[in-house]
């Protein structure tokens, strides 16, 4: 089969990832193989071959609620990749006349996979909750993911940063000493908010109690909230320190289906705990990065950390709210407030009451979305969707049966605990007109706090 | 005449093992070929005991309850009565003790098993052409239907005539004989089996039997063997 020629879209020619040598046409079979050889797994294998076509996923993946579209529908869109696998990847039946073939895949094949692995699907998991045979399409397209990712063909929204985090150790590329700066500049503020004389916050103090990695965003353009989550852990007594080495919770290399990348990027965070001799790791509101700390690299590491589970912030806080070592005004917001459950810390990450003991630690008026918990719907921010600026307008198409959800709980403030939710929820907002307030709960605890 | 009816009781069904045997195996180890990576599949809350809720998983259908109860009550149903099917058919090979705990007649559940199936069947078929079940439905899906209703069916035929209006010329003996004569390998067909009234009826049954045997490995049916371990993966 020839390559098509028709133009490729711009955005997904962006060069080189390391880890992706690059596309020449010749090459890219060569490349698509080897992710296939070093991803497909047994469990994935198992997943392509046990569906039994009975349409339930359809009604679990919010691209569908939101949008009706058949081509959305969770099977449909692994389809893709196994129609892909006979035809140009099986070892016998790629070389059957008229039916396989050994080349490069026609560009129509190949867009149809981009947009199904990319573009349709956030890896929620969700749908893997309701399929009978417990298939998880998120995972599977994962594979989709690496191939993709192996001939440099992904989004931009996944490309720089990832390089970035290569190059500077964050996605941001904000320079140590200006991460330093500005820890320096968010302690003077807390000490006079505080009302603290020569307030300091701890950077790479030796053998901490808990290792708090920031989000660079927290850390360059929004350092309040950064200060919220400092704030709390001062309140709470905490034996904490920051690293000038690791400051980064976000790993969009786990988006792109790389494994290899996304280890090297939190290999970083494990050397500077390691450095530190910290006890334990507690990650800001991120979801994705949660998510690979908690579980990914541990898994593909083999072995367990030799220290303590990562935790999330919101699970130091509720032990806080527990063991009587923060108070908070209750009912210091007025209104509902409902929680939002970032798939990647509530189904794929196991932190489910935490936030709910939090939230009624700070309001008598906490309702629940329909479905919540582990069903909740992905708000549609999620599969590395928000980092990437092209996406907008499918987001907020995509996030439809997220803003009703939101609508049915007649709810004020979404609390959630993720900084892509929060992003695509405000988003939403705008387009839904919900005129909800979006906050970590991170902000909302903090804010309570009786000092 | 007689020849394709020899053909299609003994060596097809012959035939129709293997490739369901050979098939499955292939199947299998396609998936073992893989190396084990250890991408973690659960989803939380992690519930315990795993493997009690894998049970509960695989044979209650639990999702398919909470979300489409009607669906669930024919699929428990069907499963329920493919189960009963497949002891009725080992009974027709031979007693056996445990299952006559209940004392009943062979053929088990009096002829309405193969009824209840036939609704299920045409129940699943029907739902293959409403939205969104229509926009996944690859064709192999609605000939397994149409094939599996046409088994049970001619099946059904067979013990609706025996059991509802006394048709006594194929009694359960010919069928013994006839099985266990397969199963020890020296085949051999009672008279009553090829050239009674209601002959066709077996030859019919058997023949969409062997189809459907011989198409298990290639389909979706293969979800008979692959869904616990696939639940077992999800609860971690
Ligand atoms: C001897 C074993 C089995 C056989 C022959 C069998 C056969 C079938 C058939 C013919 C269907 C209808 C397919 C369709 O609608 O297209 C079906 C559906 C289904 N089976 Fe089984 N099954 C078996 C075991 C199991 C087991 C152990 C499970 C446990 C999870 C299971 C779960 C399901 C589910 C969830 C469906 C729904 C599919 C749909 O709605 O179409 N089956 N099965
Ligand atoms: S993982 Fe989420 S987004 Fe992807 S198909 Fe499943 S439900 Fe839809
Ligand atoms: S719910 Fe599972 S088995 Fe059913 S069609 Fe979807 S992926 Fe296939």
């Amino acid at each position: 089969m020839q390559q098509n020629s028709k133009p490729v879209d711009d955005s997904h020619q962006t060069p080189k990832t390391p880890g992706s040598p690059g596309f020449e046409p010749a090459r890219q079979m060569a490349y698509m193989r080897r992710a296939v050889k070093d991803n497909l797994s047994r469990k994935i294998q198992a997943m392509l071959n046990s569906c039994v076509n009975c349409g339930m996923c359809a009604q679990s993946c919010h691209y569908y609620c939101s949008t009706g579209d058949s081509d959305v529908i969770p099977v449909k869109k692994f389809e893709k990749l196994t129609r892909l696998l006979r035809t140009h990847f099986h070892p016998l039946k790629s070389r059957l006349p008229f039916y396989g073939s050994k080349d490069q895949p026609d560009e129509q094949m190949m867009a149809a996979l981009y947009k199904a692995a990319y573009e349709d699907c956030t890896l929620c998991g969700k749908c893997a909750l309701t399929c009978p045979m417990g298939i998880n399409t998120g995972e599977i397209l994962s594979l989709a993911r690496a191939m993709l990712c192996s001939i440099g063909r992904l989004p931009s929204g996944l490309v720089h940063p990832v390089e970035t985090a290569f190059e500077v150790g964050n996605y941001l590329g904000l320079t140590t000493q200006d991460f330093v700066e500005n820890i320096e500049w968010i302690a003077e503020e807390l000490g006079d908010e505080i009302g603290v004389e020569g307030f300091t916050i701890p950077i790479d103090k030796q053998n901490a109690e808990v290792l708090y990695i920031p989000h660079p965003l927290e850390a360059r353009d929004l350092p309040f909230l950064l200060m919220y989550a400092l704030k709390i852990l001062y309140a709470a007594g905490e034996d904490y320190t920051v690293s000038s080495y690791d400051f980064d919770t976000v790993n969009y290399a786990y988006y792109q289906g790389s494994k290899d990348n996304m280890m090297r990027i939190a290999r970083r965070m494990l050397d500077a705990r390691e450095k530190l001799q910290a006890r334990s790791i507690a990650l800001a509101p991120c979801g994705h990065g949660y998510r690979v700390m908690r579980w990914e690299a541990e898994k593909y590491l083999g072995k367990r950390f030799d220290f303590p589970p990562v935790q999330s912030i919101v699970e130091l806080i509720d032990r806080y709210i527990h063991q009587g070592r923060i108070r908070l005004e209750k009912n210091k917001y007025e209104g509902p407030i409902t929680y939002h459950d970032p798939c990647n810390i509530a189904r794929r990450g196991g932190v489910i009451e935490p936030p709910r003991n939090v939230l009624h630690a700070l309001t008598s008026d906490f309702v629940e979305m329909q479905p919540n918990r582990a069903r909740n719907f992905c708000c549609g921010g999620g599969g590395g969707l928000a980092s990437t600026g092209d996406f907008g307008k499918l987001r907020v198409t995509a996030g439809k049966k997220k803003a009703e959800q939101i609508r049915q709980t007649g709810a004020k403030i979404v609390a959630t605990n993720c900084f892509n939710c929060m992003t695509q929820i405000r988003d939403l907002s705008k387009a839904y007109e919900l005129g909800i307030e979006v906050k970590s709960v991170v902000e909302l605890v903090s804010e309570s706090l009786i000092m | 005449m007689q020849t394709v009816y020899y053909i299609i009781l003994v060596p097809m069904v012959y035939l129709a093992f293997a490739v369901f045997i050979v098939g499955s195996i292939v199947r299998i180890a396609k998936i073992f070929r893989e190396p084990p990576n250890p991408t973690p599949l659960e989803i939380h809350p992690v519930k315990k005991p795993g493997w009690l809720w894998t049970l509960t998983d695989t044979f209650l259908f639990p999702t398919v309850r909470r979300h489409k109860p009607v669906l669930w009550v024919f699929l428990m149903a069907f499963h329920i009565c493919l189960l009963l099917l497949l002891i009725g058919h080992l009974e027709l090979l031979a007693d056996f003790a445990v299952f006559q705990v209940i004392p009943h007649e062979i053929f088990l559940g009096n002829g309405f098993v193969g009824l209840i199936l036939a609704v299920c069947l045409l129940y699943f078929l029907f739902r293959r052409f409403v939205t969104p079940v229509k926009d996944l439905s690859v064709p192999e899906d609605y000939y397994l239907l149409i094939l599996l209703f046409l088994v049970v069916i001619f099946g059904s035929e067979m013990d609706w005539a025996r059991s509802w209006y006394d048709y006594g010329e194929m009694e359960v003996t010919d069928y013994r004989t006839y099985m266990l004569s397969l199963v020890m390998l020296k085949p051999e067909l009672p008279y009553s089996t090829t050239f009674s009234g209601h002959s066709f009826m077996l030859i019919l049954h058997v023949f969409f039997a062997n189809l459907f045997l011989m198409f298990f490995p290639f389909s979706q049916l293969m979800h008979a063997i692959f869904s616990l371990p696939m639940n077992k993966l999800r609860r971690g």
